[in-house]
């Protein structure tokens, strides 16, 4: 059957499968890639322990002696769990962008103390501190994928008019903050070097080591931002 | 049954096989570097296969034993030392309240590891003991070992110690694995990327030998080498890796992800480390010398399960052996 987005399968080595959809960032490529993750997971194909989303691809990890045990008259293991997957990829019908998703509203607070690029970004654009705050908060996000950092969620899409290229020197980024680079918005959940435009800064914890599992969101999720004052801030 | 850190070691975290089924949320499995050092000390024991151990890099600690317990130590050999005198690897060591464990050079390798007869108490997070460091989660709070901590044994050890020969320290029974082999090239598998490298990248990458570099550590080891360069000027979107992924960074030096490695990555993925031989790349300290041979699927398949029915026969033949001694006491 005629697959919506054509893909090809590579290793990841000798105990996973990287299933590549091609090099892009797109909201319907992704929409997919992340019920087929569903789909993968369902179809629990004995030998997979686990089944990764990112922008345009997918991984499965997966047990090398269960799968060699399985292989039957596959050449290998590995041969084995890609028929498998190829198998569900090939049967796959997606039910669209509109599937159900959850929403997250996220507080953040844009005063100057915690968004140090907040004024460059202003600058660049072409637009005032309220209009960015304006155009960040309107838009409902997408998780693309979850990576880099744990619970560091890539979000799109930004507002074409406050999209801005990554700066070319990480500086150090606070925990909570909120941040711009391309056409992607992000929070860091950790202290770490970043190349991003910090605007803003949440209080909400993103990671949350007593939960299962332990972080807000999920990859699929969708998300909105919402302004807060310092005095909100420190209160939360 | 505890053991007490009287000097830490450079760094010194309690591991597992690790934590499967949170990458989706950025969170790695982590764990052990060299998973064969770590089946082969928990089965000389008798343990569950997924007790915990002590992961330690080179200083390693100076420890005190507070009453009777049953330790392995398996991996590098940092020459380790019972109250001064040497104790061989790869067998079950009886220790006496107030011995002294230290290891005193690095002969060979980069990370040793101790297991404890009965397992290794430490804090179970999202399914295991493995340290997360950066999140500080699991293992001995979620961080490195420091002077004053105390490592519990999971099990309570009956047998009397009879007296200090050191012949009486070792019970009658070891395990033999092959030898460290720093020269051994390391087997890879083509990345996705591989076919980006014109032919004569692809000799430099088989043909000469890297370099670990100083600061490689359980994230990743950096290769200091002749550079290898893509054809293309090549922008990839972020996709996810897995434990021995060599990426090809910009300047045309290699990175290969070790057990610490963040979950996606952005960088040409050029050839991925075969399972059975990421403990012998993890081994290999910085300054060692490291050759790749590419190969398939169906050797690297083979070489993995050859690995592991040994190591289930070492498991069964160690139960035996438990089973038999604590019948003669």
């Amino acid at each position: 059957m005629q697959t919506p987005f054509p893909y090809s399968i590579h290793n990841l080595g000798d105990d996973a499968l990287l299933i590549d959809f091609g090099n892009q960032i797109d909201l319907n490529l992704n929409a997919y890639v992340v019920q087929l993750h569903e789909a993968v997971t369902q179809g629990a194909i004995a030998p997979v322990k686990e089944v990764v989303a990112a922008y345009a691809s997918l991984a499965v990890y997966y047990d090398i002696a269960e799968a060699v045990c399985l292989k039957g008259c596959a050449p290998s293991g590995q041969a084995y769990v890609q028929a498998a997957i190829e198998d569900i990829i090939d049967n796959f019908q997606p039910s669209g962008i509109s599937y159900d998703r959850k929403l997250i509203r996220i507080p953040v607070c844009y005063d100057t103390a915690y968004a140090p690029d907040l004024a460059g970004l202003a600058r660049s654009s072409g637009l005032s501190q309220e209009e960015v705050i304006e155009r960040h908060t309107a838009n409902i996000y997408h998780i693309y994928m979850i990576g880099f950092l744990p619970g560091f969620a890539y979000m799109g899409e930004v507002d074409e008019r406050i999209a801005t290229a990554r700066k070319p020197q990480p500086t150090v980024v606070q925990p909570g903050s909120v941040g711009i680079a391309g056409r992607q918005t992000g929070i860091y959940p950790l202290a770490s070097p970043g190349g991003w435009h910090i605007i803003g800064r949440t209080p909400a914890p993103m990671l949350q080591f007593d939960k299962e599992p332990p972080c807000l969101y999920k990859t699929g999720d969708r998300v909105q931002f919402y302004a807060i004052t310092p005095d909100e801030f420190d209160r939360y | 049954m505890s053991l007490t850190v009287i000097k830490p070691g450079i760094l010194d975290t309690i591991q597992d096989a690790g934590r499967y089924g949170y990458r989706g949320w950025g969170i790695n499995p982590g764990g052990v570097m060299d998973r064969e050092a770590f089946q082969i000390a928990n089965s000389l024991l008798g343990n569950r296969a997924s007790a915990a151990v002590l992961e330690m890099h080179y200083p390693a600690p100076k420890l005190r034993c507070n009453d009777g317990l049953v330790i392995a130590i398996t991996g590098a050999d940092f020459v380790p030392q019972v109250n001064g005198t040497s104790v061989p690897l790869f067998r079950p060591i009886v220790l006496a309240a107030g011995d002294m464990l230290s290891f005193s050079r690095p002969r060979n390798g980069r990370l040793s590891y101790m297991a404890i007869k009965g397992g290794i108490g430490a804090v179970d997070w999202m399914g295991s003991r493995s340290t997360h460091i950066k999140l500080g989660q699991g293992g001995y709070h979620g961080r490195a070992l420091r002077k004053g901590d105390e490592l519990f044994s999971g099990l309570c050890l009956a047998e009397k110690v009879p007296d200090n020969k050191l012949l009486d320290r070792l019970l009658p029974w070891y395990a033999a694995p092959d030898q460290f082999s720093p020269e051994e090239p390391i087997l890879v598998l083509p990345g996705k990327e591989w076919g980006l490298l014109g032919p004569a990248a692809q000799d430099i990458f088989l043909g000469s030998s890297f370099i670990v570099q100083q600061y490689s550590d359980r994230m990743g080891f950096t290769l200091e080498g002749e550079a290898l360069h893509i054809s293309d000027n090549y922008s990839l979107v972020s996709a996810p890796v897995q434990y021995g992924t060599v990426q090809l960074l910009p300047k045309g030096q290699m990175v290969v992800l070790m057990a610490d490695h963040q979950t996606t990555g952005g960088y040409p993925r050029i050839a991925q480390v075969i399972a059975a031989h990421r403990g012998l790349l993890a081994q290999r300290p910085a300054g060692a010398s490291v050759r790749f041979r590419m190969t398939d699927i169906v050797t690297a398949e083979r070489l993995w399960t050859e690995r592991q029915a040994y190591l289930r026969q070492l498991q069964a033949g160690c139960l035996i052996k438990w089973t038999e001694i604590q019948h003669k006491n």
